[in-house]
C-alpha cells in the first residue's frame, strides 16, 4: 500500500461575482507514484479543481474545504509559501504550450535554468543534465535545444513541456488536459511520455475528458459532473463496471463506442438546483 | 541576416524618398508663403536699418532668386546629388558645415537627456510594472499625467528659478561647459520619463500575465529570476520601439527647450533660418532630420531583431 501524497476533503469553491459554487464537496485522495485522473466535461469543474490543488484559482474564487499535501493544508497556505512548492514539490503541466514556453529564449535554457536555479547545479553540469531528458523524449540537445518555441512544432513544445516536468524536483505533477488538440498519433505518444513520467517515480494528477488517458495510466480515477464527484474508485472498475448512469452514458459518448450522446433525463437529473 | 540587410535597404530607400520629399515641402513651403526671400535675407544679414532696394536686389541677382522657382529647385536637387548642400544665404556658411555644428549640441542634448530619461523611467517603470494597480502604480500614474500636461518650457523655468537663480548651482543658458547640459536634459528628461515609465510598466504588466511568466514561477524560480530571465528581454521590445521614436524626436531638435535656453541646436537652426527664409539650410536640415529618421529605424529594427528570434526567423519586418 503505498503512502498517500495528496487528500483531497470536502473542497467547494465559491464564486464571489457569480454567486454559484462551481465545485461542490469533492474528495479524493492521490497514493504517491501513481495517477489520478479526473474525468468530466468541459464545465464540469475539474480544472478549477486543479487549480485550487496549485493554489493558482482566479482572485473571484475562493476554496473552502481541505487539500492536505504531504499532511500540508493548501488552502491555509500564504500565497508566499505556496510560492515555495512551485517547483520543488507541486508542478502544473499547462495544457497551452504554445503560450507556456518564452518566445525569446532557446528551449535549452528554458530546461536548463530549472537544473541551474531551481536544483542548484553548476554551469559545467547542465549539460551532462540535460543529455538524457532530451533523449529520453527523442529530441537533439544541440539542434532541438537551440531553437526557439517559435520554431517547433506543437508536439515538440509539449515534449520541451515534459523535459521541463522530468528537470523540475516536483514529485506531484497536475497535467491539465495533455491531450487537448492533439491528432491520434501525438496522443498516444503524449500519454505514454506521460507514462513515462509515473515510471520516473513521479505523482500524477491529470484532468482531462478524454477517458483514453484514464485507461492507460491507470490508478485511480473519478468522474466529475457539474461540480461534484459522481463516481470514484480504480480506473479498471470504473471503466469497466460502471455504476453511475451519468458514466455509462460518457463512456458510451467516447469516439471508440460509437459516440452515442448522453441521455438528456440523465443530465437533467444531475443538474444543480438554480438559485433564485 | 538577410532579412535584416533587406529591411535595412529599404529603410534607406524610403528614408532617402521621405527626406527629398520633406526637403521639396521646405523649398515650396517657404516659396508659397508671403513676402519675398530677397528682403527677408537682407534684414537678417545686414539689419533692417540698413536694407534698402538696391541691396536686396543685388542679393536677389547674386544667390539667384530671380530664376524661376523649378530651376533654382532643380539646381539644389542637382547639388545634393554631389553630397553640396549649398551656402546659406544669411551668413554664406557651408549648410554641410553649419548643420553639423548644430547638429552636435543637438546630439549631445538628446544622448544627454535620453540617458537621464532611462535613469528614471527603468526603476519607476519596473516597480509599476511589478505591482500593477498598487499604491506606487497609482500615484505614479497620477503624477506622469501631471508632467506630460505641463508644458516643458514651465519645467525648464522652474528648474532655471530654483537651480540657477535660487540657488546658483547650476548656468542659466548657452553652451560653454557641461554644466550647461544640466538644465535643458533634466527638463527633456523629466517630460520623457513620465511617458516612458507608463510604457514600461504597461508592457512589464502584459509580461506578467504571460503563461510563460506564470510558468516560470511554477518551474520554482525565484519572482527576481523570473522577472529578469523572462520579464525584462519580453518587456524590452516595445519599450525599445518607443524609446527610438523619443529619440528620433529629440534629434529633430526641440525649439522649445533649444529656444528657453538658447541652445545652439537644429531645432533653433531651423526656426531662425524659417524667420529669414534661408531656402538652402531648410532644406539641408529637413534632409538631415529625414536620415536622422531612417538611422533611427533602423537602429530600433536591429535592436528589436536581436531581441525577438520569431520575427528573426519568421517574420518580414513592417
Amino acid at each position: 500500500m503505498s503512502a498517500t501524497m495528496l487528500r483531497v476533503s470536502k473542497l467547494s469553491i465559491r464564486s464571489v461575482i457569480k454567486r454559484k459554487q462551481p465545485v461542490r464537496g469533492v474528495s479524493f485522495s492521490v497514493q504517491k507514484g501513481k495517477a489520478f485522473t479526473l474525468v468530466g466535461e468541459t464545465g464540469s469543474g475539474k480544472t478549477l479543481v486543479a487549480q485550487a490543488v496549485c493554489g493558482n484559482l482566479s482572485g473571484e474564487l475562493t476554496a473552502d474545504g481541505k487539500i492536505e499535501y504531504k499532511g500540508v493544508d493548501l488552502v491555509r497556505l500564504s500565497r508566499r509559501e505556496k510560492r515555495r512548492l512551485y517547483g520543488k514539490e507541486l508542478f502544473l503541466l499547462p495544457q497551452e504550450p504554445d503560450s507556456a514556453l518564452d518566445p525569446t529564449m532557446r528551449v535549452i535554457s528554458q530546461v536548463a535554468e530549472v537544473f541551474r536555479y531551481v536544483r542548484g547545479y553548476a554551469v559545467k553540469d547542465l549539460h551532462h543534465r540535460l543529455a538524457p531528458i532530451f533523449s529520453d523524449l527523442d529530441l537533439s540537445l544541440s539542434e532541438a535545444g537551440r531553437l526557439y518555441p517559435c520554431q517547433l512544432s506543437g508536439g515538440m513544445k509539449q515534449r520541451i513541456l515534459l523535459a521541463i516536468s522530468l528537470a523540475v524536483p516536483a514529485g506531484f505533477i497536475v497535467v491539465d488536459e495533455p491531450t487537448k488538440g492533439l491528432d491520434k498519433l501525438s496522443r498516444t505518444s503524449a500519454v505514454h511520455r506521460l507514462s513515462n513520467l509515473l515510471e520516473k517515480g513521479k505523482t500524477l494528477l491529470c484532468i482531462t475528458h478524454d477517458l483514453g488517458v484514464a485507461r492507460e495510466l491507470g490508478g485511480h480515477m473519478a468522474v466529475m459532473y457539474d461540480g461534484c464527484i459522481v463516481e470514484s474508485g480504480s480506473v479498471n472498475h470504473v471503466l469497466n463496471s460502471p455504476r453511475h448512469p451519468y458514466t455509462r452514458g460518457l463512456i458510451g459518448a467516447a469516439p471508440e463506442n460509437g459516440m452515442i450522446p448522453i441521455d438528456e433525463e440523465v443530465l437533467a437529473a444531475m443538474k444543480q438546483p438554480e438559485k433564485k | 541576416m538577410e532579412q535584416i540587410v533587406r529591411s535595412i535597404c529599404r529603410h534607406l530607400f524610403q528614408g532617402i524618398c521621405v527626406a527629398l520629399i520633406v526637403a521639396t515641402l521646405g523649398f515650396v513651403a517657404v516659396n508659397l508663403t508671403r513676402g519675398d526671400t530677397a528682403l527677408d535675407v537682407a534684414i537678417a544679414r545686414y539689419s533692417e536699418d540698413l536694407t534698402d532696394a538696391a541691396v536686396v536686389e543685388q542679393i536677389r541677382r547674386e544667390e539667384g532668386l530671380d530664376r524661376p522657382l523649378a530651376m533654382q529647385y532643380f539646381q539644389w536637387v542637382a547639388r545634393v546629388i554631389t553630397f553640396d548642400l549649398g551656402r546659406s544665404l544669411v551668413s554664406r556658411e557651408q549648410v554641410t558645415g553649419l548643420l553639423a555644428h548644430h547638429f552636435y549640441y543637438t546630439f549631445l542634448l538628446a544622448a544627454t537627456a535620453t540617458t537621464v530619461s532611462i535613469l528614471i523611467a527603468l526603476p519607476w517603470g519596473i516597480l509599476c510594472g511589478v505591482y500593477p494597480g498598487g499604491i506606487v502604480d497609482t500615484v505614479s500614474s497620477m503624477i506622469c499625467s501631471a508632467l506630460v500636461s505641463v508644458p516643458q518650457f514651465v519645467i525648464g523655468l522652474l528648474l532655471i528659478l530654483s537651480l540657477s537663480i535660487k540657488l546658483h548651482w547650476l548656468p542659466v543658458a548657452g553652451f560653454f561647459s557641461p554644466a550647461h547640459l544640466v538644465i535643458p536634459a533634466i527638463t527633456l528628461g523629466i517630460g520623457l520619463a513620465a511617458v516612458s515609465s507608463r510604457v514600461i510598466a504597461t508592457s512589464l504588466a502584459d509580461v506578467r500575465g504571460a503563461l510563460f511568466y506564470r510558468f516560470g514561477a511554477m518551474k520554482g524560480l525565484s519572482p527576481f529570476k523570473v522577472l529578469t530571465a523572462h520579464g525584462m528581454r519580453n518587456a524590452a521590445i516595445p519599450v525599445i520601439t518607443y524609446i527610438g521614436v523619443q529619440a528620433a524626436h529629440l534629434l529633430d531638435g526641440v525649439v522649445v527647450v533649444e529656444t528657453l535656453f538658447a541652445w545652439p541646436g537644429i531645432g533653433k537652426l531651423l526656426l531662425d533660418s524659417v524667420l529669414a527664409r534661408d531656402i538652402p539650410v531648410i532644406q539641408g536640415a529637413c534632409l538631415l532630420i529625414g536620415l536622422l529618421y531612417v538611422t533611427v529605424n533602423i537602429t530600433v529594427d536591429m535592436i528589436c531583431f536581436a531581441l525577438d528570434p520569431c520575427r528573426r526567423n519568421y517574420q518580414t519586418t513592417s
